[in-house]
C-alpha cells in the first residue's frame, strides 16, 4: 500500500512528539539576577537570597532593587522551597553559594543545631528590636519576617455568618459544602493536626483527628492536593468553607474569588516565615542588612501585598484591604498555636498511609 | 578485526547501549531497592528482606490498589478497542484523499501534552462543569453526576488519551489488509457481518493484540490522568508509587510497588495473547 510508509513514518514521528510533550515544560531558568550595575566607584558587593518563587518572589524582586540601590549591592535571587534550601545548605557545608535562606517548614531549628546558621547580631538588624517578641528565635539565630496561619476560609456571599471554630465545618448547613486538602499539601497535614489538637489528641497522636475527620468525609465535596486548586472550588461554587491558609485566601481574594478569613477560636496553626543568614556566608554584615531591610516596616507591607504574609514588626500599617482579610497584629500573633515541628516531620509518613485509607473511595 | 563482527550487530549497538543503560540498569536496580528495609525513622538500610513484599500483600488498601489499577486498564484498553475499531475501519474504508486528513485529526490531540487534555475533562466534569449543567438544563438529571475525583471520571479521561494510540495501531493494520479477500467472501455469498467476522476481524487480530496491549501497559502506568482527574481520592498503582517516591521518600516500598505493577502486567498480557490465540485458531487456518 502507498500510504502505508508514509504513514509509518507519521507515526514515528507523533510518538516521539507525544513522548517529549509528557515530559512538560521543566524549564530550569529560576534565577534571575537583577544587576542595576550604576557606576559608582565601588564594584557594588554581591549578595545570593532565596525566595519561593511565584507572587511572593515578583514582590521581593521588586523591593530588591531598592536595596541594591541603598547598600550599593547586586543581588541574586535563588527559587529554593524550605526543604531543598536546607539540602543545599548542607551539600556546600564548606563553601556555601547561599547568604541568606528563607524557610517556612521550621526548618530554622536543624540548621541551626547542624552549625548551619550564623548568629544575628542585633546592632545591624536594628529592626529586630520591634518585632513581636515571638519573632525573634530564643537562641538568636532566626528571625520571623512574616507568617501565615492556618483558619478557615469562606464564601463571603454564600456562608452568612463568619465561622468562629473548626467544629463549624462539621455543621449541617456546609454538608456537601466542605473542601478538604490533602495530606500531601503542607495546609492539608496541619489541618489534621490541628484537628487532633482540639480532640485531645497531638503531634504524636493524631487517631482523635482522624475519628473526627472520618464524620467530615461525608459532607465533603472534594479533596484536593494543590493550593491554587482550593481556590478553584470556590471560583467554581464547589465548596463553601475550607481549613487553609491566610495568605491563599488573599491571593485568591486578589484573583476575585468571593472568599474571606477567620481564625478560629482554638487557634489559628502557625505558619512562620523566618530569615537566616548561612554560616561562612562571604558578606554576613550586607547579609544581616537585607534582613534588616525584610523587616522595615514599609517592607513587610510591600510582602503582605505580595505573598499574603501578615506582618512582624510592631511599626507595621497595612493598608485596609490586606488588614480586612490578613490576620495580624501583635495579639493575633501570640494566639497562633505553634506546631512541634520536629515531631511533625518524623511522623509525616505513617500518617499519610493512616489518612490515605481514610479518604479512598 | 571489525569485519568479523555481523552488520547487524553494528547496527543493533547503539539501541542496546542505550536500552541497557536506561532501562535494564534501572530497572534492575529498582529490584534490588525493592528488598531494601525502611527504618522506623522512615531511613533506607540496604538489606535482602521481604518486609515491602509483606506490607503490601498483607494490606488490602494496596491489594484493593492493584486491583483498581488493572480493572481500570482492562476497562479503557475495552472501551478504546471499541471506539478505536470502528474510527480505524471508517477511515480505512473512505475515499483515499479523506484518509490523511481524518488520520491528523485523530493524531492532533498527541501534539497537546496530557495536562492540557486532562484540565479540559476537569472542565468537563466538575459538578458545576459542562456536562452536569447540560444534562441538568434538558432534565435528564436533577442531581449533579460526580464524576470528578471517582474511577468513572478517570477511565473517560483516560480513554480520550489512549484512543489515538488504539486508532493509529488498527488504522495501519486495516488499511493494509487485501481488499479482495473481503470482495471474495461476498462473491461467495456471505452477509456483511459474516465478511466481517471471518474475514476482516481475523485479519485485523494484530492490530487488536498490538493496540490493546499497548493502551492496557501504558494505561496502567499512567500518571497524570489518575493524578489530576482522580485526585488524592482515586488512589492506582502509579499515583501511589509517585506518592511514595516523591512525598514520602519510602523508596524500597515504591520500587516493591514497581516490581508488582510491571509483573502483573506481564501476566495480565500473556494470559490475554493466550486467550485471544486459542480464540482464533479456527478462523486463522
Amino acid at each position: 500500500m502507498k500510504l502505508n510508509k508514509k504513514w509509518l513514518v507519521f507515526l514515528i514521528v507523533l510518538f516521539a512528539f507525544s513522548f517529549s510533550g509528557c515530559q512538560g515544560s521543566s524549564s530550569g531558568a529560576d534565577t534571575s539576577s537583577d544587576s542595576t550595575g550604576d557606576a559608582s566607584s565601588k564594584d557594588p558587593q554581591k549578595l545570593v537570597v532565596t525566595s519561593f518563587g511565584g507572587a511572593i518572589q515578583e514582590a521581593q524582586e521588586e523591593y530588591i532593587k531598592q536595596f541594591e540601590e541603598e547598600y550599593n549591592a547586586d543581588v541574586e535571587v535563588v527559587t529554593l522551597y524550605s526543604a531543598d534550601a536546607l539540602a543545599k545548605m548542607r551539600a556546600e557545608k564548606n563553601n556555601p553559594s547561599l547568604d541568606v535562606v528563607l524557610f517556612s517548614g521550621g526548618q530554622e531549628q536543624i540548621a541551626k543545631d547542624e552549625g548551619l546558621l550564623m548568629e544575628l547580631d542585633k546592632s545591624i538588624i536594628k529592626n529586630m528590636d520591634n518585632l513581636y517578641e515571638g519573632a525573634v528565635h530564643p537562641d538568636g539565630h532566626s528571625v520571623t519576617f512574616g507568617y501565615e496561619s492556618l483558619g478557615l476560609i469562606y464564601d463571603e456571599n454564600r456562608v452568612a455568618a463568619p465561622p468562629t471554630s473548626w467544629k463549624d465545618l462539621w455543621k449541617e448547613e456546609y454538608s456537601g459544602n466542605v473542601g478538604l486538602v490533602d495530606i500531601s499539601n503542607t495546609y492539608g497535614y496541619y489541618f489534621l493536626l490541628a484537628a487532633s489538637l482540639m480532640e485531645g489528641g497531638s503531634e504524636d497522636n493524631i487517631q482523635p483527628g482522624l475519628d473526627i475527620i472520618t464524620k467530615l468525609i461525608p459532607n465533603t465535596a472534594a479533596i484536593v492536593s494543590a493550593s491554587p486548586e482550593v481556590g478553584n472550588l470556590f471560583a467554581q461554587e464547589e465548596v463553601m468553607i475550607a481549613p487553609f491558609d491566610s495568605g491563599y485566601a488573599y491571593t485568591f481574594a486578589e484573583q476575585g474569588v468571593p472568599v474571606n478569613f477567620a481564625t478560629p477560636d482554638e487557634g489559628g496553626i502557625g505558619i512562620y516565615m523566618t530569615a537566616n543568614v548561612v554560616q561562612g556566608s562571604k558578606n554576613p554584615e550586607l547579609a544581616q542588612q537585607y534582613i534588616d531591610f525584610l523587616l522595615r516596616p514599609e517592607i513587610q507591607a510591600l510582602t503582605a501585598e505580595g505573598g499574603g504574609y501578615s506582618p512582624t514588626n510592631v511599626h507595621t500599617e497595612l493598608p485596609e484591604k490586606l488588614s480586612d482579610i490578613l490576620p495580624n497584629g501583635e495579639e493575633s500573633f501570640n494566639n497562633l498555636i505553634h506546631l512541634d515541628l520536629e515531631k511533625v516531620n518524623n511522623n509525616r509518613s505513617a500518617y499519610t498511609e493512616q489518612w490515605n485509607k481514610l479518604i479512598s473511595n | 578485526m571489525l569485519k568479523r563482527i555481523p552488520a547487524n550487530w553494528i547496527l543493533l549497538a547503539p539501541g542496546i547501549v542505550i536500552l541497557l543503560l536506561a532501562f535494564v540498569f534501572p530497572l534492575g536496580r529498582l529490584f534490588i531497592y525493592s528488598f531494601y528495609k525502611t527504618t522506623s525513622s522512615g531511613a533506607i538500610e540496604p538489606a535482602f528482606v521481604l518486609d515491602q513484599y509483606i506490607k503490601f500483600f498483607t494490606d488490602t488498601y494496596y491489594l484493593e490498589m492493584l486491583w483498581r489499577s488493572v480493572y481500570v486498564g482492562v476497562i479503557v484498553s475495552a472501551i478504546c478497542l471499541v471506539l478505536g475499531y470502528f474510527l480505524a475501519y471508517g477511515i480505512a474504508r473512505t475515499k483515499p484523499k479523506y484518509r490523511i486528513p481524518l488520520l491528523m485529526l485523530i493524531a492532533l490531540p498527541l501534539l497537546t501534552s496530557a495536562v492540557i487534555r486532562n484540565f479540559g475533562w476537569i472542565i468537563i466534569l466538575s459538578k458545576k462543569g459542562i456536562l452536569n449543567e447540560i444534562l441538568i438544563k434538558l432534565n435528564i438529571i436533577h442531581q449533579p453526576m460526580e464524576l470528578m475525583y471517582t474511577v468513572s471520571g478517570v477511565i473517560i479521561a483516560l480513554v480520550h488519551v489512549m484512543l489515538p494510540y488504539m486508532v493509529l495501531v488498527l488504522y495501519a493494520v486495516i488499511d493494509g489488509m487485501d481488499l479482495n479477500l473481503e470482495k471474495a467472501a461476498s462473491n461467495l455469498g456471505a452477509n456483511k457481518f459474516k465478511v466481517w467476522w471471518y474475514v476482516t476481524l481475523p485479519i485485523s487480530k494484530p492490530g487488536i493484540v498490538a493496540g490493546t496491549l499497548l493502551v492496557f501497559s501504558i494505561t496502567l502506568s499512567y500518571f497524570i490522568t489518575p493524578s489530576l482527574v482522580g485526585g488524592s481520592q482515586v488512589k492506582l498503582m502509579a499515583t501511589e508509587i509517585e506518592d511514595q517516591t516523591i512525598q514520602l521518600l519510602n523508596w524500597p516500598f515504591a520500587s516493591a510497588m514497581g516490581v508488582i505493577l510491571l509483573i502483573t502486567m506481564l501476566i495480565v498480557t500473556s494470559l490475554y495473547k493466550k486467550a485471544l490465540q486459542s480464540k482464533y485458531e479456527g478462523a486463522n487456518t
